[in-house]
């Protein structure tokens, strides 16, 4: 993990290293990295790395205007339309002709998954930096925003964990799609991803449930072998095997939590498999067999 | 060229042994410099022509490592990095007539 993270470092800092010198100081820094961490050197490494990763170069300022630009957009930005899409979603459900409840939240599952879509295709405009830093610009203000919301909907003590929980799980899953994107198997990843934000997703939503009741007598209609269903139920308002009362509770408990986790799961896997940059370029330079393939 | 304090470690450094080839490790440890400090450093005291970069002359295959990027004080540079340190040497000693504080964010 250190060695990805010192990694991801360096291509920051050669990417900011004025573009005459570019490879040069890649292959430069490539070799002293390789060295330290040969010698297991792993805490200098990254002080090597970051040192570099955040230096004044000469022709290139700390912080050019547009690299802010695209940093604000993917960390502040981004999150902001995921919210704004979502309440659109919400507006837009309810300037639909009157319905039941149920379809109505039907009717919002396809305009969250539309708008996941959406976001998604944003997310591959908008991704900017290493592997591993797209996936903390994504994983950390997504958590903030979304149990910032949420906790605004609900009681924090219950949901923030609860977007932790699924930001945490999601954080592991884009690890893996990003690493099966790399290698080149795009299908693959993107199974990952969906199929992985789905499972968080589901995992999440149980948690929220347990801690929504905790110290509260269970409705008999809420039953725990049935936890799978909860988030698939609660985010399309179809009962999918729940009795009509035990899908009214979930959906009731889970409030805006599913939406959330599925706009953000959008624009994550947008961000992190979407048009990802040159696997590893120095690798070219390294035999195999070094500490960059531990 | 401004002689800042890290520039002035750096070229110290490469003064202990002028006719030798110098990586950035090495020099980083030597001068006691962080790799964001030293390497604009060896950037600028390249363009001013005081060093030469060449590669190290190795195969990364058999060696099991790349190859280095060696620095080596080119005869200029060896002239005035002596002398840049000398003049600091002097206005930093007390009671010299070139003395004076130094200032303005480390640069002497």
């Amino acid at each position: 993990m250190s060695d990805r993270l010192a990694r991801a470092l360096l291509d920051l800092a050669v990417r900011r290293s004025p573009a005459d010198v570019q490879d040069d100081n890649r292959r430069e820094w490539d070799a002293e990295l390789y060295a330290l961490s040969a010698e297991g050197r792993t805490t200098q490494a990254l002080r090597f790395a970051a040192s570099l990763a955040v230096a004044r170069h000469r022709n290139g300022p700390l912080l050019t205007g547009r690299g802010v630009w695209h940093a604000v957009r993917l960390i502040v930005v981004a999150p902001v339309t995921v919210i704004v899409l979502l309440a659109a979603s919400l507006v837009a459900m309810s300037l639909a002709p009157p319905t039941s409840t149920g379809s109505a939240t039907s009717l919002m599952a396809i305009f969250v998954a539309v708008a996941a879509v959406l976001l998604a295709a944003l997310g591959r405009v908008w991704a900017a930096g290493g592997p591993l830093l797209r996936i903390v610009a994504v994983v950390v203000p997504g958590f903030a925003v979304s149990a910032l919301i949420s906790s605004w909907v609900g009681p924090p003590a219950d949901h923030v964990p609860t977007h932790a929980m699924f930001f945490g799980l999601f954080a592991v899953v884009l690890v893996l799609a990003s690493r099966l994107a790399r290698a080149g198997r795009g299908v693959a990843a993107w199974t990952t991803g969906i199929l992985g934000a789905l499972l968080a997703a589901s995992v999440a939503t149980v948690l929220l449930l347990w801690l929504s009741l905790l110290g509260t007598p269970l409705p008999e209609t809420v039953v725990w072998s049935q936890a799978a269903l909860w988030f698939p139920s609660a985010y399309t308002g179809l009962p999918l095997g729940l009795s009509e009362d035990g899908a009214w509770w979930v959906a009731d408990l889970t409030e805006f939590d599913p939406y959330l986790f599925v706009g953000f799961a959008g624009l994550a896997l947008g961000v992190v498999l979407g048009r990802l940059a040159h696997p590893v370029a120095a690798t070219d330079a390294l035999p195999s067999g070094g500490p960059r393939g531990r | 060229m401004r002689i800042t304090v890290p520039t002035a470690r750096v070229l110290a450094a490469l003064l202990a042994d002028p006719d030798a080839d110098h990586y950035g490790l090495e020099l980083m440890q030597a001068a006691g410099l962080a790799s964001g400090t030293l390497y604009p450093i060896l950037r600028r005291l390249t363009e001013a022509g005081w060093l030469t970069a060449s590669w190290e002359d190795v195969d990364p295959a058999e060696a099991g490592r790349p190859a280095r990027r060696y620095y080596r004080l080119t005869a200029e540079g060896a002239t005035e990095a002596r002398r840049a340190l000398a003049e600091l040497r002097a206005q930093t000693t007390p009671g010299s007539p070139l003395g004076r504080p130094a200032t303005g964010g480390g640069a002497w």
